[in-house]
């Protein structure tokens, strides 16, 4: 109708308009109308109920049928998200888009902390010409495995019933496979330039890694370890931290070869340094008065990536169909200046090896192989997605501060893969963008102790393993002692961690789409490892699916290996999953999976002494015997790809058994199971078990 | 409709027609029935490095930014608006917490009965005159573009749009018809709050602590004939006295506290011309105002006997003997009575102790105007005469909109003590502003620094620790860093020092409050000649006294759009101008701009901008202050509403006294992107 209007009115000021101006300002106005072009609305629901009933064979009254641990042994976590995507201008050259999340927790007592609204994305976006695409603001984007981007966590044949919670889990975090969110700008003009030349790309990117503020230390967001005063364990930043990264790659012969390569300038602003000025009538101690923030992660960062890499598609270029071989391999040289100058490069070479249809079969073999030195340096590359935390029971998590282990404030679940009721199923599959009220003061004592504690309790926050952040050096390093060896062994920074040399080794075949072998065969070295011994990592194992009938059947095993001297820790991963469709769009799932690690006595002694030299505000002592099993089956009904409902139960088990010769009063022991046992026993054996009963929602529109 | 507009444009006159299809699609563009989502998006990076004594300090702004504006229209006649504002700081390094929008603007706003009665209700913008209720803004001779969207932008943030009218909240009706040979007869009235007073809790939220609530009540009446109008306007602001809290927070009882009110009634007289002569407008008028002014000083004291509702109980005997002999129970039985009691320590009333008025005080403002608009002249020539009574009061016409307060830029910078004081200027002042999120803690919430407590006090037992750390770590709370401002101040309060102080003498010296600045003698003219559209230039000339001072003002400049004159296709406008104020004895101003904007290519133009000024002081420690500001850089049009700016500056700030110089320079580089939807 609007249109039609303007036509109308332009057409006939066209037979009478005579001055410039007049016909400018319509066609202004015209313009601006048009400029108006339309609104998509696109969204997630996300929705999800866990009830975590825990038990404990350790947890016992004493005489007088007083527990030690007085938490509540039952969680229950109920949220509701509503991503709504707003695309402004959709059809036009430039574009702005917003991301409004809609939080609510389920409780009608009071609303206000109960439900939030924010932003968890924004940016404008347009294309200059065809080619030429721009963005300002949010954005992700990746490189190549050395240069930018985001190691994850990957499975092997994941049962359907965890591999659902676990999307869930990161796309609530906003994360794409592995790129790397980043807020800043990104160009790329991509012309094409026919058939021998191929597709030419060159790209730029700036992003604001960190900005220079305070932050909450005693927070759970913006910390790797909430006031722990070492460093790495707040986030807060002296400096403003930049990014600038340029890419040039030719994909020519019809994107069958690659040539390309990256530069990448991470640093620090020095002149950007804040220090926090106390007015004097309230900070009368003149040292109070002018300090700066972060003293303990402060050194400015200046480092430089170049990386060059080519590839080739060669059954591309054969033009035969049947075969696959491809190869690519990338050389990186990082010059880190903070403060030392320091040099490392890295090396990754990939390469598929295979043949379709033999046999209605398809086999490839996968190799990879990387040889980075351990000044290898790279945070956009190094910094993964997944940092291992407690979700459920957190609460739960008391140790014994002293004896009788009775202080409810001891809570130690901070320390994650280390806290007493952790379990990797836990930090993998489970979130919760948990809001609570928040205190009216603030609690000021000891911070192992009450801060925590109260901070967890009573503040808003995520539970959650999994985000976007890209680490300092100082971060990346507690980051590596806090890592969950079972699912991050090897290489916790995917292809780019430094100090490693060695390969991998997959093999898949695959019948009709409808059956699937896999086998697996990796080995790696440290390169450099001071006083100590060269660590040996290994990782072997296999899996196999049949999907027929509506039967989807999966199963795997996966052992991995860290040797280092006379220290060894083992672990294996079994994963099991049977899911059924019927009705069309009913399911039912299944999945087992059981991780079981060993470390010996050496290895013990080691952790030990490396969890000590961290300095945290408690000793760690070892698990050396470590069992964790997960089972879970429900009933979903998927409405359309990415989006369902499901109802399951499961319990999540676990037995720990921690060597007690080191034992120190403040440790990350259960305070219930160490009460009586202290200076008894050289051993304990720590048994806990959660019973899962859960629906979750997840729909995309 | 369409035919209608058809038919309009065929039969009308040119520039009739031009004006109603511009109104038409203006009409199509804001009165869609209905619900609609519309806005802006903004992102990028500003970067201040700062240079002083040889040390160097950076600061960073890089964010995205979006306006969300809904609008729901439930006929054609009536429609509600609030604003969204998002705003995210860029950083990847955590997952950021609570970062809330805020609803910056909220109004229901109507044209009703057959469009005779219009209503604002909510946030609202409002002027009646300029001696009753107007927002006096800085007014600079041919101010370069790029100096004028810096300062439009900066304006904006504040919800200050440039057209002297003033930001309030409350509700404003006006009620219009015509009739007989009036062309107009309107009745308006308005009612606003000004202030809220504040708990203890919650007045981090505001620029002061308010502790009584401040409402204004408007009202006007009017009519229009052959060319004659007359109106008569009245203000009157006032503290609600039982608003203010006593029990809390008040002092001593022998402190005083203001309760100020003010009343102004103006009538106005005025005249112009309904039809050009020979090309030729003129008019008009006088307001004529009387203020009447009060501080009504309270003090606290203990408040009455109050009567009260008590409970008692009296013995009953549960057994009386005959022979009347109480058997020695009772049962007690209560019952309510009132009484009057003596109050304890903690309750208060407020008593009027003195009072300190000027009633009655005068303020005439003449204007005339005569202008010529015959192709391709367009001449105006303009002229006021002022003058005010020295306790002439006019509070809602007074408060000026430039009112610098904070620096803006590299307020963390670590300045040393004889720097802290120069570290802003007026160019800076009036051209940039920040907006960012921060953590709330006890730090930011008081001072509004960026500057931020070490995480060591976090863990250090002792009250320091308690202020400096967060009480809600995750929330991030929206600041600003910006000279303009939307409040009122009374009359104390604009002469208390610390906002007295913050008036800038280089923007409208002799004039600070506008044309309600009390005592005042003098008048101004404005001289404006535009030729073929593309010859501009502007004059101006005032002279100002008061019981002490004598202000000069005198200007020019001139604006060229040389292509329009060359015949080029690509835009090339220059534009220049020098302005000199002066108190005599005291200060003198110098002001000299110049800008540039060269079309390059499509949407690419070139933008620069060069502006000094000076202040030289008589008689005071400081002898001279200088300040410098050259910007440039190109700016594209990606789309309709749609630019690419990308700018780099130099601002320069040294100060001369004592035989001692002192100079700072910025470098401000600058790169946005901004759509609207």
């Amino acid at each position: 109708m609007n249109k039609k209007l303007i036509f109308a009115v332009l057409a006939s000021c066209s037979l009478i308009f005579a001055t410039e101006n007049s016909e400018q300002e319509i066609e202004n106005r015209v313009e601006i109308l048009n400029a108006k072009k339309g609104l998509e609305i696109s969204g997630t629901v996300r929705s999800a109920s866990f009830n975590s009933y825990f038990e404990s064979r350790n947890e016992k009254p004493d005489s007088t049928g007083t527990y030690t641990n007085k938490m509540p042994n039952h969680e229950i976590s109920e949220f509701l998200q509503l991503d709504l995507d707003f695309k402004f201008r959709p059809w036009d050259v430039i574009s702005a888009n917003l991301k409004l999340r809609l939080g609510a927790g389920a409780q009608e007592y009071f609303a206000a902390a109960a439900t939030m609204v924010s932003v968890p994305w924004m940016n404008i976006e347009g294309n200059l010409t065809e080619n030429f695409y721009w963005v300002v603001g949010d954005f992700r984007q990746s490189y190549s495995p050395l240069t930018l981007y985001m190691p994850g966590i990957d499975i092997m044949y994941e049962p359907t019933a965890f591999a659902r919670k676990r999307e869930m889990a990161q796309k609530e975090a906003l994360i794409q496979g592995n790129q790397r969110n980043l807020q800043g700008f990104n160009l790329q003009y991509r012309p094409q330039l026919g058939e021998k030349l191929g597709e030419l790309r060159v790209e730029a990117l700036g992003a604001r890694l960190r900005r220079a503020g305070y932050l909450d230390a005693s927070g759970a967001m913006g910390n790797m370890l909430p006031n722990e005063g070492i460093p790495g364990a707040t986030q807060a930043g002296r400096f403003d931290k930049f990014l600038l990264a340029g890419n040039l790659e030719l994909l020519p012969l019809n994107k069958n070869l690659l040539i390309g390569g990256t530069y990448l300038s991470i640093f620090d602003d020095e002149n950007s340094s804040k220090k926090y000025s106390c007015p004097e009538n309230i900070c009368r101690s003149p040292g109070d008065r002018d300090s700066l923030i972060n003293t303990l992660d402060s050194i400015p960062q200046k480092t430089s990536i170049i990386a060059g890499r080519a590839g080739a598609d060669i059954a591309g270029i054969l033009g035969n169909s049947s075969l696959v071989a491809n190869l690519t391999a990338e050389f990186a040289m990082s010059k880190d200046e903070s403060p030392e100058l320091e040099e490392g490069k890295a090396i990754l070479a990939q390469m598929d090896l295979g043949y379709k249809g033999i046999l209605n079969t398809d086999i490839v073999l996968s190799s990879s192989f990387i040889r980075n030195d351990s000044s290898w340096f790279n945070n956009v590359a190094q910094s993964p997605s997944f940092f291992a935390r407690r979700v459920l029971n957190s609460d739960k998590d008391l140790g014994c501060r002293r004896s009788p282990c009775t202080d409810q404030t001891y809570n130690l679940s901070k320390y994650g893969v280390y806290s007493p009721l952790y379990s990797s199923f836990d930090a993998l599959y489970f979130f919760t963008p948990k809001h609570s009220p928040m205190r009216s003061t603030f609690n000021s004592t000891l911070p192992e102790a009450g801060d925590q504690n109260m901070s967890y309790n009573n503040s808003p926050y995520a539970k959650t393993s999994w985000n976007p952040s890209t680490l300092t050096r100082a971060e990346l390093a507690l980051l590596e002692n806090l890592s969950d060896l079972n699912l991050q062994m090897a290489l916790p920074g995917g292809f780019a961690t430094p100090n490693r040399m060695g390969f991998q080794e997959v093999l898949t075949a695959n019948w009709k789409g409808l059956a699937e072998v896999k086998g697996l065969f990796a080995s790696y070295k440290q390169l450099a490892a001071g006083t100590a011994e060269i660590a040996k990592y290994t990782e072997f194992g296999g899996g196999a699916k049949v999907d027929l009938w509506g039967v989807e059947l999966s199963g795997s095993y996966k052992g991995s290996a860290k040797e280092q001297g006379t220290a060894e820790y083992t672990s294996d991963f079994i994963n099991a999953g049977l899911y059924y469709r019927f009705y069309k769009r009913f399911g039912l799932a299944f999945g087992f999976q059981q991780i079981n690690s060993d470390l010996n006595e050496s290895g013990a002694n080691i952790l030990y002494d490396q969890m000590n030299n961290l300095n945290l505000k408690i000793s760690v002592v070892p698990i050396i015997k470590a069992k964790q099993n997960q089972w879970m089956a429900g009933l979903d009904y998927t409405v359309a790809k990415n989006a369902w409902l499901s109802i399951n139960y499961g319990i999540m088990s676990v037995e720990n058994t921690y060597q007690l010769t080191t034992i120190k009063p403040e440790t990350n022991m259960p305070g219930y199971a160490v009460v009586n046992v202290i200076g008894k026993e050289i051993e304990l054996k720590h048994e806990f078990s959660r019973n899962i009963l859960e629906a979750t929602i997840n729909v995309e529109f | 409709m369409r035919y209608a507009i058809i038919a309009l444009v065929l039969l009308t006159s040119l520039s009739f027609a031009e004006e109603r299809i511009i109104s038409a699609l203006d009409s199509i563009e804001e009165n869609v029935v209905g619900f609609s989502l519309g806005g802006s998006a903004k992102g990028g990076m500003l970067s201040s490095t700062l240079d002083a004594n040889e040390e160097s300090f950076s600061e960073y702004l890089a964010f995205s930014d979006f306006l969300l504006r809904l609008s729901v229209s439930p006929s054609s006649e009536t429609r509600a608006t609030f604003d969204l504002r998002f705003h995210k700081d860029w950083q990847s390094a955590y997952r950021e917490g609570m970062n809330q929008p805020i609803i910056r603007w909220w109004s229901y706003d109507g044209s009703v009965l057959d469009k005779k009665l219009k209503f604002n209700l909510g946030t609202m913008r409002v002027a009646y005159t300029p001696l009753t209720i107007y927002l006096p803004e800085p007014n600079l001779i041919m101010e370069p573009e790029i100096f004028a969207n810096l300062k439009k932008e900066a304006m904006e943030e504040r919800y200050l749009d440039g057209t002297n009218r003033r930001l309030l909240q409350g509700l404003n009706a006006e009620y219009a018809i015509s009739a007989g040979i009036f062309d107009n007869i309107f009745l308006q009235g308005t009612i606003v709050r000004l202030r809220k007073v504040a708990d203890e809790a919650d007045r981090i939220f505001f620029d002061f602590a308010p502790n009584k609530d401040r409402f204004s009540t408007a009202a006007r009446i009017g009519a229009e004939a052959y060319g004659f109008s007359f109106r008569i306007n009245d203000v009157y602001t006032f503290n609600r006295v039982s608003s203010f809290m006593l029990d809390k927070k008040s002092p001593s009882k022998d402190t005083l506290v203001d309760f100020e009110k003010n009343n102004v009634l103006s009538f106005e007289l005025g005249y112009k011309n309904k039809k050009p002569i020979s090309g030729i407008d003129f008019g008009a008028g006088a307001e004529f105002a009387l203020s009447n002014w009060g501080d009504w000083k309270y003090k606290k004291d203990s408040a009455d006997y109050v009567r009260v509702l008590a409970f008692d109980s009296i013995s009953i005997p549960s057994v009386v003997a005959p022979d009347g002999q109480k058997n020695g129970k009772e049962h007690k039985n209560y019952y309510a009575y009132y009484k009057t009691v003596a109050p304890s320590d903690k309750r208060f009333k407020h008593v009027l102790s003195e009072k300190e008025e000027f009633n009655n005080q005068v303020a005439l403002l003449g204007n005339a105007f005569v202008s010529y608009n015959e192709k391709p002249f367009e001449v105006k020539l303009s002229g006021h005469f002022l003058k005010t009574d020295k306790d002439f009061e006019s509070e809602l016409a007074a408060s000026p909109a430039f009112l610098p307060n904070l620096p803006i830029l590299n307020s963390d910078a670590a300045l040393e003590q004889n720097l802290q004081q120069f570290r802003t200027s007026s160019l800076e002042n009036m051209y940039y502003s920040l907006y960012y999120t921060l953590p709330l803690t006890f730090m930011t919430v008081v001072d509004g620094k960026q500057g931020e407590p070490n995480l060591y006090f976090c863990r250090l037992s002792s009250r320091l620790s308690q202020l400096a750390c967060l009480d809600n770590n995750y929330k991030l709370s929206h600041f600003y860093r910006n000279a303009y401002t939307q409040q009122t101040y009374t009359r104390l309060e604009r002469r208390e020092p610390s906002i007295a102080s913050r008036l800038d003498p280089s923007v409208n010296l002799a004039l600070p409050n506008g044309y309600a600045t009390p005592d005042r003698t003098g008048g101004d003219a404005d001289l404006n000649f535009v030729w073929n559209k593309a010859v501009n230039v502007r004059g101006v000339f005032g002279m100002y006294s008061s019981e002490y001072d004598n202000y000069i003002r005198f200007g020019g400049g001139a604006e060229v759009n040389v292509a329009r004159l060359a015949g080029l296709s690509k835009t090339l406008t220059i534009s220049g101008s020098y302005e000199q104020s002066k108190q005599e004895n005291i200060i003198q101003t110098n002001r000299i701009m110049a800008g540039l904007k060269v079309g390059i290519w499509r949407g690419l133009s070139l933008l620069g901008g060069f502006q000094q000024l000076s202040k030289e002081f008589e008689d005071s420690v400081l002898d001279k202050v200088g300040e410098l500001l050259v910007i440039g850089g190109p700016q594209v049009k990606i789309s309709e509403r749609a630019n690419f700016n990308l700018q780099g500056g130099l601002l320069s700030n040294s100060i001369e006294g004592d035989g001692i110089k002192y100079d700072l320079d910025k470098t401000i580089m600058s790169a946005t992107v901004k759509v609207e939807f």
